[in-house]
């Protein structure tokens, strides 16, 4: 019994920790798979909001396979079938994120939800962090700009978010910097404004609640409480930004030997 | 899944070892999803969790229910060994190092004033909301203006939802209001609740004052160990 359980360790250690041989086309990778799922969401608002209907296509596998649809139709390729633990472990997270939320999601009688995307990756990175898991994923915008405010940007982000006025919104790579005191690789996707985003960062008339109202009567706030930025289809969107330390991609014997886990997890791993 | 139950099951082999012949007396208190007493306690996650950590130390796990407060008590007098799950909130209860899991904060509503995203503070200005005795409440609520009402200490939950019931509160703080707001509470076809993300605070076992730091440590260290391997949130919802 023991020994069978000792194979399975094995085999569990070989496949948590498989090697990242490129961390910039696996950060990559990541926000790909993360704004497919943002997009995902930000489609399924009526799904979500409505009374009743069918939606189990929000849940469990139903809800990877919708990602992985949307993630082929984003970015013209199929969606990375060989995951990476961390991959795995982001769809997994997702999943729990939207099942934590079934209760709200199945309550018939509140209008709006407010699960919008910008929650939706509160929620995912802030589970991503309890589980002990290295890699931090927010929607971040210049200081001013942000509604919430544990969203405000970083040093980083913000020498990030300036460079792009030069580059005109070419991701950012970064492995040289550090997070927490800890060595770590950094991306930033700048995101475009789609017409969407306008009904709550927009301008009154993009607002959905007036509709059928005068101008007079027009509400500034938005649906999620907050009051409207005015942007316009081409105004600066802020970005995602990614974080992951270094230590989450490498192999277990790096691991063991930075002191990055406990001996005994080393240990236990180790065992044959 | 089938991974982490076998690393748990292996963890659990690999402490039968070191069993000690003790009994210990664990102080449970309601805590649903984690602990329904409503229900058979024996099939909740955080009962398993826990009995299968202590079972690698000790030959007998006793389990005694209680109100929170009764706990409380019982673990002060040094009548029981461990005490779960436990926000310690205005308490200064001596506990295992590593939290058994983390919860958010959050607003209870009744429907028709639900407000979903509570970042968009300024909604919280003037809104009654009633506190549970002891609650720390986090600064953005009262930074907000939020007019604030601490509940008596007996039976405060009941009566803080009779209050929003009665909308003599527009919104009850709670510590982790999703033990309110879930599929089995009767309590959320009236109510919605909504959370403070970004705000989680951890959920401890409290552990007996004059537990004699051999027994601590092995206590610790066990669970310390186990929550490396596979965590508590990990086991909740994977066996779901």
């Amino acid at each position: 019994m023991k020994k069978t359980l000792a194979l399975l360790l094995f085999l569990f250690f070989n496949s948590c920790f498989a090697q990242v041989s490129n961390p910039e086309l696996f950060i990559r990778d990541i926000s790909k798979i993360f704004t497919a799922s943002m997009y995902h969401i930000f489609k399924n608002q009526t799904l979500i909001n409505q009374k009743g209907g069918d939606k189990d296509s929000l849940f469990g596998e139903k809800f990877i396979e919708d990602i992985k649809r949307t993630y082929k139709q984003q970015h013209h390729h199929i969606f990375p079938e060989k995951n990476s633990r961390l991959q795995a472990l982001l769809l997994k997270t997702m999943v729990e994120v939207m099942e934590e939320n079934r209760t709200l999601i199945n309550d018939d009688a509140l209008e709006f939800k407010g699960l919008i995307p910008a929650i939706f990756a509160f929620q995912v990175s802030e589970k991503l962090s309890r589980k002990g898991v290295g890699i931090k994923i927010k929607f971040t915008n210049m200081v001013g700009s942000v509604r919430n405010p544990l969203n405000l940007p970083d040093a980083w982000e913000t020498n990030a978010m300036n460079g792009f006025k030069e580059s005109k919104l070419k991701p950012l790579f970064d492995d040289t910097s550090l997070m927490n005191g800890l060595p770590s690789y950094r991306y930033f996707l700048p995101m475009k404004l789609d017409k969407l985003c306008l009904s709550c960062h927009g301008k009154p008339s993009d607002n959905p609640l007036n509709k059928g109202r005068a101008s007079s009567e027009y509400t500034h706030i938005d649906m999620t409480g907050f009051v409207m930025e005015n942007w316009t289809l081409a105004s600066f969107a802020g970005g995602l930004s990614i974080t992951i330390y270094k230590k989450d991609l490498l192999e277990l014997e790096e691991l063991c030997k930075g002191n990055y886990i406990s001996s005994f997890t080393c240990h236990f791993f180790s065992l044959e | 899944m089938q991974r982490q139950l076998h690393l748990f099951v292996y963890v659990s082999f690999l402490f039968i070892g070191i069993a000690s012949a003790q009994t210990i007396k664990v102080g449970i208190v309601d805590y649903p999803p984690h602990i329904n007493f409503i229900e058979n306690i024996e099939e909740d996650k955080a009962y398993r969790y826990v009995d299968r950590v202590l079972k690698g130390i000790y030959a007998e796990v006793e389990f005694i229910r209680y109100s929170r407060e009764d706990g409380i008590a019982e673990i002060e007098k040094g009548r029981i060994d461990l005490l779960l799950p436990l926000t310690l909130v205005n308490n200064n209860l001596r506990h295992l190092t590593k939290p058994l899991f983390r919860m958010v904060p959050g607003l209870c509503f009744k429907k028709e004033n639900f407000i979903p995203i509570l970042s968009a503070s300024h909604r919280l200005k003037n809104l009654t909301i009633g506190v549970l005795p002891g609650t720390p409440i986090l600064p953005i609520v009262k930074a907000a203006g939020a007019d604030l009402h601490m509940l008596k200490k007996t039976d405060s939950l009941r009566r803080g939802i009779e209050m929003l019931l009665t909308d003599e509160y527009k919104a009850f703080y709670h510590p982790n209001p999703m033990e309110v707001y879930h599929d089995k509470n009767p309590l959320s076809k009236t109510l919605a609740c909504s959370k403070f993300l970004g705000y989680p605070s951890g959920v401890y076992i409290a552990v007996k004052e004059d537990m004699d730091a051999k027994a601590y440590q092995s206590i610790d260290r066990a669970f310390s160990r186990a929550l490396e391997i596979s965590s508590y949130e990990q086991y909740f919802w994977e066996s779901n």
